[in-house]
């Protein structure tokens, strides 16, 4: 700025004259800002009072059309008393929130009722708009809406241009839970995968929790790629489907690694305890992530004996993370596992002594193993390894004598 | 039904429709039902005792179950209170931290309220019979 008005100056300006413009120059910005600011504040003053009013609005149908909805009576009256006095939005939303809760006939009653209202129609227009945003938020609420008509929507907007859109389409029909838009979703997934594997793993997780049968067909049949195999597995172990146990059984001797990780984790997960001998296999696995996950599954179920010198075994093994699920599933087998533990603080192995410290650290000791332990760690070596967990280990014992 | 009409439950869920559907459905039982859509109001009005039953959202934010739960079960006078989590289908991390906090009973959403009240009656009457 002061360059500004030193070129005004060597152009002959008076200096009156620079000062004039200066303080005009100030004065416009001054306003440009504050009436940018009153802009700002204003907005969120009627932004804030109208979230308030439709938040109102919401309460007052929820207390027109709740107790007809909970109590299974038929509900047209109330829905449409509703939209008449608290507006057409605020009733959709309360119908559609109730809807995603309520399950049974109740459901199809609020579906049937949302496409009488004409809210089906006001969300099928807009999901045909410009706008991608647009369009994807009506899908989105009329697979919240459910019903035939809506289901029709969204398997029609399975073919929009946009990957988005297709996105939210597939994501409404698993939301809706009917089985011909389930079907439809798979079919749109497996010809339009998403790229991103956060997505891919959002939609089978749906798929999963929804519709298990139809992801264990979909793995079943074989046309999937190693990768979505294992993505579809996952989700099914994450929604505990125990239906699923022979599946991953037969995944677990894939020539792939990951998917060979990932079947036994959710075998453990399922905590199968018949897979006990296919999870002493894979501790012996070439890849050092199989066994990992084969050791911690070991820890996830009630073992026979048998599994504690395997895992035992396991406390030397050179990748860290074998060796603390390794202890960390002994930990699990109550005295026999804990014995081994304490065992194995007398072997040489710096790094089994390790593992098996940080594992009991969390273990509720009986007074004999708690004296056991005492007299042990004050034997230790002292190297920097040992050091930090048996500094650990007293800290959570003085905190368990506390 | 005369010695349901005496039970209290404290359901803490932070969506006011779900907050609503449940209060309509349990109160229709005869509970007297007291509902707040915040943890930290629910740990308050929990710790001011007298509930039989707590129904709690596993998917609150704030706080987070978690928190709420380990709060709630730290109290002496609440640590053996019944509690029903509501959690979606599908989460089974959830379902296992929320049992591993000490929730009695997990309840899938959706849900049908004529199942709903069964679960919870029958987590009512365990308790009793325990006593």
């Amino acid at each position: 700025m002061s360059r500004f008005f030193e070129s005004l100056g060597r152009f002959g300006a008076p200096e009156s004259l620079v000062f004039v413009i200066a303080a005009w120059v100030v004065v416009v910005l001054g306003v440009v800002v504050f009436v940018a600011a009153l802009g700002l504040l204003t907005h969120h003053v009627v932004t804030d009072r109208r979230r308030a009013r439709d938040r109102a609005y919401r309460r007052r149908a929820a207390a027109v059309l709740v107790p007809k909805l909970s109590s299974g009576q038929p509900v047209d009256e109330a829905a449409r008393e509703s939209a008449s006095r608290w507006g057409m939005d605020a009733t959709a939303s309360v119908l559609r929130r109730a809807r995603i809760e309520l399950k049974g006939p109740i459901s199809e009653e609020i579906s049937r009722v949302l496409e009488e209202l004409g809210e089906i129609d006001r969300l099928a227009k807009l999901s045909r708009t410009r706008k991608p945003w647009r369009r994807a938020n009506a899908l989105r609420e009329l697979g919240e809406c459910g019903g035939p008509r809506a289901r029709e929507r969204l398997i029609e907007a399975t073919q929009d241009p946009e990957p988005s859109v297709r996105r939210v389409a597939r994501e409404g029909l698993l939301i809706d839970r009917g089985p011909e838009g389930v079907k439809a979703a798979i079919q749109s997934y497996l010809l339009d995968a998403p790229t991103r594997s956060a997505w891919r793993r959002a939609f089978y997780a749906r798929l999963a929790a929804v519709a298990s049968e139809e992801l264990r067909e979909l793995l079943v049949g074989g046309r999937l790629d190693w990768k979505e195999e294992k993505l579809a597995l996952e989700a099914l172990g994450d929604a505990g489907d125990r239906e699923s146990r022979s599946i991953a059984t037969k995944f677990a001797a894939s020539p792939q690694a990951e998917l060979r990780a990932t079947a036994i984790r959710v075998l453990g997960k399922l905590q199968d305890e018949s897979s006990q001998g296919l999870m002493l296999d894979l501790l012996d696995d070439p890849e050092w992530f199989v066994r990992a996950a084969a050791a911690r599954a070991l820890g996830s179920i009630p073992c026979s004996e048998d599994c504690c010198l395997p895992l035992e075994e396991k406390l030397t093994d050179p990748e860290w993370w074998v060796r603390a699920n390794a202890a960390k599933a002994l930990s699990r087998q109550g005295d026999t596992g804990v014995e081994v533990l304490l065992r194995s603080l007398d072997k040489d192995d710096r790094y089994a002594r390790h593992a098996a410290l940080t594992a009991l650290a969390y273990v509720d000791l009986s007074a004999e193993q708690q004296a056991h332990l005492d007299r042990r760690l004050d034997d230790l070596p002292s190297d920097g390894l040992d050091e930090t967990a048996v500094s650990f280990l007293r800290s959570n014992l003085a905190l368990e004598r506390a | 039904m005369p010695e349901e009409t005496t039970k209290r439950i404290l359901v803490v869920h932070e969506q006011d429709v779900v907050s609503q559907i449940l209060t309509s459905t349990l109160e229709a039982e005869g509970y007297l039902v007291t509902a707040v859509s915040d943890g930290l109001e629910g740990s308050r009005i929990a710790k001011q005792g007298g509930f039989d039953l707590m129904l709690v959202d596993l998917n609150m934010s704030h706080p987070n179950s978690s928190e709420f739960l380990r709060a709630v079960r730290s109290e002496k006078v609440l640590s053996r209170i019944p509690i029903a989590g509501l959690l979606l289908p599908g989460e089974a991390e959830v379902a296992s931290r929320a049992r591993q906090l000490g929730v009695d009973l997990l309840v899938e959403e959706p849900f049908e309220p004529e199942d709903l009240k069964d679960q919870l009656r029958g987590l009512l009457d365990e308790r009793a019979k325990a006593r």
